[in-house]
């Protein structure tokens, strides 16, 4: 179910209106690069909600993402007087991201549990049809994955890095990055199975069976 | 008749099939109904990269931890501080504060910009704190209590007179320490303040319908100090004013994600 928070017609507009438009990324960066911490707050805000939500697929103990969230954010605001633009700060702060939280895993030792086998073969979630209860189930099931093949898989379907990157990242094979990214694949689909399942008959029952790639 | 392996399937997400896996499919309704489920997680997944959370770490604690990488200056002046501009101090007969200086920036903004900016500011601030005062207290008005003005003396703290400041800097100080002791006890209460817990309402539905209330008066607020602040981006009030909505919304939206039902999420804020 979605919950959008958005302003309600009743709300007391503003008793003036000013036109102008809002202050740019690159504004914010340069009064941030400068060391203004009105600048560098309002860069947080903006951009934690993502950059944070990167780090928390990537780490089950929420008290651990909660440290490497701020690691990221120190060394997103190290960088910043070498951001060049190039990219969108998004996608650069993105990457730091991701980069930092899989150096922090790896000091913490959590990939060691890369070649685990899975075991655990439970029904997660409730009977449900609606779309973002899918997703959020899986964001619940990342939690059930081992640390390698959760890894693995936030890095591949949710993050969109190829095998090679992933395996560069990692320091395993291109080969155990998709044998990780199968068997993770495979443990989700058997802890969504009443949800799935229920929405592979409804898809059936309407004759709309996707083909195979 | 075997089923193909489950990691099989999953292969086949992204790989294509062979041509006797073809033909399996075609016979065998349960793995074709297995890759039709693997795909869908996997589409569904790619979905969830851009939802956002709750930033992990409050905006206090990591100011504080960027200060101590000597990423950010120490707090000894109030952000962005410059002398209020003699138009405005003419208007509303304050005090001079500083004294002018030649190198203060200089705001293109016209002087009854200023003054709507400050009025509005201050009716906003006024507005927003009663409003989410409301909102946010109990429904039985006999416990809610009563303010009797916008700077309500509280007993037991002393009250600081305008005349105890000798100069300029020593306000400021105040202020910053103020508004740092404010801050803290904000986040403190947001964590540890057992009156505030969703327990203590009539639900959860209701403490999540008051955090809404709440936060959309914020974005109101935030919003309009926003527009201000791109007029007059060394406004001290503004700057303050910005910072004090900014850590309530923070506050409120931390709270909210809270009590939440487990089959709702914030996706938008």
């Amino acid at each position: 179910m979605r919950t959008s928070l958005q302003l309600r017609p009743q709300t007391p507009a503003p008793s003036f209106s000013l036109q102008a438009p809002l202050t740019t990324d690159e504004e914010l960066i340069a009064r941030a690069v400068a060391g203004d911490e009105l600048a560098m707050r309002a860069l947080w805000a903006e951009h934690a909600p993502r950059v944070d939500a990167v780090v928390r697929r990537l780490v089950h103990d929420s008290d651990e993402a909660a440290d490497i969230a701020q690691e990221v954010w120190i060394q997103i605001f190290r960088a910043l007087p070498g951001f060049r633009g190039d990219a969108q700060f998004s996608t650069w702060a993105h990457r730091i991201a991701v980069n930092r939280t899989l150096n922090a895993v790896r000091r913490a030792r959590r990939l060691t549990g890369v070649h685990e086998e899975l075991t655990e073969n439970t029904a997660l979630v409730e009977d449900d049809v609606e779309q973002p209860f899918v997703r959020a189930s899986i964001t619940k099931a990342l939690d059930r994955l081992p640390p390698g093949a959760r890894t693995v898989f936030v890095l591949h379907d949710m993050e969109g890095f190829t095998h090679g990157e992933i395996a560069d990242q990692l320091g395993i094979t291109t080969g155990g990055s998709k044998s990780q990214l199968f068997k993770a694949r495979a443990r989700l689909r058997r802890l969504l199975a009443p949800l799935m399942d229920h929405l592979t008959t409804s898809t059936q029952e309407e004759g709309h069976v996707a083909p195979l790639a | 008749m075997s089923h193909l392996s489950p990691e099989r399937i999953a292969a086949l997400v992204d790989e294509p099939a062979t041509g006797i896996e073809r033909t399996h499919f075609e016979q065998c309704g349960h793995c074709r109904a297995d890759f039709v489920a693997m795909r869908r997680i996997v589409e569904a997944a790619g979905l969830e990269r851009d939802r956002p959370i709750a930033p992990l770490v409050p905006w206090q604690q990591l100011a504080g931890a960027l200060r101590d990488e000597g990423l950010l200056a120490a707090p000894r002046t109030p952000l962005t501080v410059s002398p209020p501009p003699v138009e405005v101090r003419a208007i509303t007969s304050a005090p001079s504060l500083a004294p002018a200086r030649s190198d203060a920036p200089v705001h293109r903004v016209a002087p009854w910009m200023r003054v709507i900016g400050m009025v509005a500011a201050a009716a906003m601030l006024v507005t927003s704190g009663v409003l989410g005062g409301r909102m946010t207290a109990p429904r039985d008005a006999a416990q809610a209590p009563t303010m009797a003005s916008p700077i309500p003396v509280t007993p037991g703290i002393p009250h600081t007179d305008v005349a105890q400041f000798r100069t300029p800097d020593e306000a400021r100080t105040t202020l910053h320490s103020a508004e740092q002791v404010y801050s803290g006890a904000l986040l403190w209460l947001a964590v540890h303040d057992s009156a505030l817990a969703p327990r203590q309402l009539t639900g959860s539905e209701a403490a999540a319908s008051n955090y809404r209330e709440r936060l959309e008066v914020l974005d109101a607020a935030m919003a309009t100090a926003r527009r201000a602040l791109y007029e007059a981006p060394d406004d001290p009030v503004m700057n303050r004013y910005y910072l004090a909505t900014l850590g309530a919304r923070e506050v409120t939206l931390r709270r909210l994600t809270t009590v939440l039902p487990a089959s709702q999420q914030v996706l938008e804020y």
